[in-house]
């Protein structure tokens, strides 16, 4: 796992960090179930929408399934063409 | 020199705290400290005015011996470099501090070591910058952070350096919890968490081996799974975490571990009295902050989301009259970010771009982050197309212009119906294979 936190600091300025370290826990098992759901680029979608993964593991799960239920089968793909789409889960 | 035992036992009484609570040495410190006079202002500032709770002081005894004729003018310094209240009755004893100090080392750590440091690492304020300086000889085989929690204990160079032997032996990353114990016990937590196939958490050094030992057994026998947070508590009060979250049917997440089970039970009834769904969140907070954010809440109309438990109900009303100010609406991610960082960033934007750009990403992007993006993005005659595709932001600047040069040279526009061109949105793998696409390809310009 390599997330440039340095990015998060930039975009999303320290409390964002600040974030990201209270919520841990929460933050890895998000991480990893993004990995199970086979995004291998899960470093990006972390760095770039950040807040959005913070938050309570079963809320993030219920967010994101719901998500990838409505883009179908191919949602990895869709995703990747349009990182835009995970500003759903703010 | 205090005269008599009876003056002080009486003195503490009337602010509320049990000088029989002390030990012997810590009774003696005191009483070979300062006068009544002193310890008297110290007691009356401490409990009247800052609001430390008695069994805060008896936690922390030092402030009544260390220095009690400094904890005004301490106290005041740490508020005017922005440590709010809360910290600083988390971290009392550097209250105690000598003149000076913190002065000192906020400056060198602000500098050095940035000034989100004093978020996690309030206690580093009463370390002088001699001592971290010792420390900073070890900064190619141990993180910034770690440095900083080395100096605040009363370790020994040589001491850390031989901890940093054992980390480097056994492959794992030093953190702060790691400087609490000692090279033996240091051992033996690492070979337990091997055995266990435990990945290795900073709040394991918080225990000793034989009580690690001990919380992994009774997650075991309890079912439950074994992170970071179990180790918070001692092996019977997880126990009696676990036992008091079934019996109220809570999911056992990291954040119960932050309570003792009275205190959980606690918040079950305010939470059942006040209609609050239990989440995680939570448990963050305890029952009567959880009352004081409910009537926060309740007063400005925000929903209780699980995420308004991340602040307390102070910050919660700094960061609800900030989306006021401008006019926002208030959706859980705000309170992600602090009042000022959000200040900031809103002010920037409705000042120089109105306040139709105050969409949910674009507010909680950092302001020096926006301040170069956004006139950049003006300049180009494509800002607002950021209201309706703001994950650009999402981007470094240089990562911007990178994909903007590659949009450049293959004809392709900015601003596609009012949104960037999808090459700003792609995943970073998906952009280096469109780009190498175009490279091996060649340019088509049209």
């Amino acid at each position: 796992m390599n997330i440039d936190f340095g990015k998060i600091r930039e975009i999303y300025g320290e409390d964002a960090l600040v974030a990201c370290n209270e919520n841990l826990d929460d933050l890895v098992k998000n991480i990893n179930y993004l990995i199970k759901l086979g995004f291998d680029d899960y470093e990006d979608i972390i760095e770039r929408f950040p807040l959005a993964f913070v938050d309570d593991h079963e809320v993030v799960k219920e967010k994101v399934d719901k998500l990838i239920g409505r883009l179908g089968d191919d949602y990895v793909n869709i995703l990747g063409e349009d990182m835009g789409i995970w500003e759903e889960l703010l | 020199m205090i005269q008599e035992d009876i003056s002080v036992s009486k003195l503490l009484k009337n602010y509320g705290v049990n000088y029989s609570s002390f030990d012997n040495d810590t009774k003696d410190m005191i009483e070979s400290s300062s006068d009544t006079k002193v310890m008297t202002r110290a007691l009356e500032f401490l409990v009247n005015i800052v609001g430390v709770s008695p069994k805060r002081i008896e936690k922390c005894p030092s402030v009544l011996y260390l220095n009690p004729g400094c904890l005004k003018d301490n106290y005041e310094e740490l508020i005017n470099r922005g440590i709010n209240r809360e910290k600083i009755i988390g971290c009392l004893h550097i209250l105690s501090s000598e003149p000076g100090i913190i002065s000192e080392t906020y400056e060198y750590v602000s500098k050095n070591y940035g000034v989100g440091t004093f978020n996690k690492n309030v206690s580093i304020l009463g370390v002088p910058v001699s001592r971290i300086q010792e420390f900073e000889r070890f900064s190619s085989r141990m993180s910034k952070s770690a440095i900083l929690s080395a100096a605040i204990t009363t370790l020994r160079p040589a001491e850390v350096s031989t901890i940093l032997g054992i980390c480097e032996k056994y492959g794992v990353e030093p953190s702060g919890s790691f400087f609490q114990k000692g090279v033996g016990e240091i051992t033996e937590i690492v070979k337990i968490c091997l055995e266990n196939n435990l990945e290795i958490s900073g709040s394991m050094f918080r225990k000793s081996s034989f009580e690690i030992r001990r919380i992994i057994n009774i997650c075991r026998e309890k079912n439950v799974e074994i992170t970071g947070s179990v180790f918070l508590k001692g092996a019977e009060e997880v126990g009696k975490i676990i036992d008091t979250c079934r019996k109220h049917n809570i999911p056992i997440t990291g954040s119960v571990f932050r309570r003792d089970s009275d205190e959980i039970e606690d918040i079950v009834k305010v939470c059942n009295e006040l209609g609050i769904p239990i989440s995680g969140t939570v448990f963050l907070r305890d029952a009567d902050e959880i009352r004081r954010i409910h009537t926060v809440c309740s007063k400005y109309g925000v929903e209780l989301s699980a995420n308004v438990f991340k602040k307390s109900a102070d910050e919660i009303e700094e960061i609800v009259k900030v989306c006021q100010k401008y006019g926002l609406d208030i959706t859980a991610t705000v309170f992600k970010k602090s009042a000022s960082s959000l200040d900031k960033s809103m002010k920037f934007v409705s000042e120089n771009y109105g306040r139709s750009y105050l969409t949910p990403l674009i507010v909680v992007t950092d302001a020096n982050h926006l301040k170069k993006v956004f006139p950049y993005l003006d300049s180009r005659g494509t800002l607002e197309a950021v209201i309706a595709s703001p994950a650009i932001l999402g981007l470094k600047f240089e990562e911007l212009i990178e994909r903007e040069k590659l949009i450049e040279s293959i004809g392709e526009d900015d601003v596609v119906k009012g949104r960037f061109n999808p090459i700003y949105g792609l995943s970073r793998k998906k952009y280096e294979e469109k780009k190498e696409h175009i490279q091996t390809k060649g340019v088509v310009v049209k």
